[in-house]
């Protein structure tokens, strides 16, 4: 395991209160990415231009909405970018007892337990600290020929009820604001 | 290698023990404490598609790798 993941999984479990920013991360870089399959793994403070240059290169693209290349993509991701949902696959977090966990993969078709990657999406930071993602991409041509994104309403009474619920579940010290 | 056991059918009974290989005693455990957010008295399949964390130290005859016992914090009989 790499150093500044335990570093991070310390920092969580010795902290009372964190706010969750890509600065803090400081954990970046594109861990695998087989082309031919469709599918990258990163860490999540690689900015969105980094990713981005290195589908270019097998014309390739992401398959969600964003406006700003300057974020990173565990920003994109706290932020619920538009059909980001659609793509993930799996991710790595870190929750708010500092334990590392894994849900979902690099493959396309999975079922196997519930889908946290997706539940987490739009978390905003609150829930856990998202540390790895994988996600299909699309070739260019494809992304090219996809609608413009829509604008949606996504704050219902509902979700936020079930958000404040999950957050006992993800974070039961409520370190994560 | 990090791939799945099912990818298309879902886990319901047959494929139960072969969640325990997949995620490990914390990732189970979210996943009932999700299930619990959704379904508060357990009514709807209980004990299908998550294994329980019994279940898991149950499976298969008992193992013991380097002095460690699986799920040691589970109550034995």
């Amino acid at each position: 395991m790499d150093s500044r993941l335990q570093q991070l999984q310390t920092l969580v479990k010795e902290s009372s209160s964190l706010h969750i920013k890509s600065t803090l991360l400081d954990y970046s870089g594109i861990v695998e990415y087989y082309a031919e399959d469709l599918v990258i793994s990163v860490k999540a403070g690689t900015s969105i231009a980094q990713i981005k240059k290195q589908l270019k290169r097998n014309n390739q693209a992401l398959s969600f909405y964003t406006d700003n290349n300057d974020i990173s993509i565990g920003a994109a991701y706290a932020q619920g970018a538009q059909d980001l949902s659609d793509c993930v696959l799996g991710v790595k977090i870190i929750d708010g007892n500092g334990t590392y966990l894994n849900f979902g993969g690099q493959v396309m078709k999975n079922v196997a337990g519930y889908d946290v990657a997706r539940l987490l999406v739009g978390s905003k930071g609150k829930l856990a600290l998202i540390m790895q993602i994988s996600f299909k991409v699309m070739p260019v041509t494809y992304v090219n020929q996809l609608p413009p994104p829509i604008k949606r309403k996504n704050n219902s009474v509902l979700h936020q009820q079930i958000e404040k619920k999950l957050k006992q579940v993800f974070d039961p010290r409520g370190i994560f604001n | 290698m990090g791939g799945t056991i099912t990818g298309e059918h879902g886990v319901g009974v047959e494929k139960l023990n072969a969640m325990c290989h997949q995620f490990n005693t914390q990732e189970l455990e979210i996943f009932h404490k999700i299930k619990h957010v959704f379904d508060k008295n357990s009514l709807l399949n209980p004990g299908k598609a998550v294994a329980e964390l019994h279940r898991c130290a149950e499976l298969g005859a008992m193992h013991v790798h380097r002095g460690e016992l699986p799920y040691p914090e589970l109550e034995r009989f």
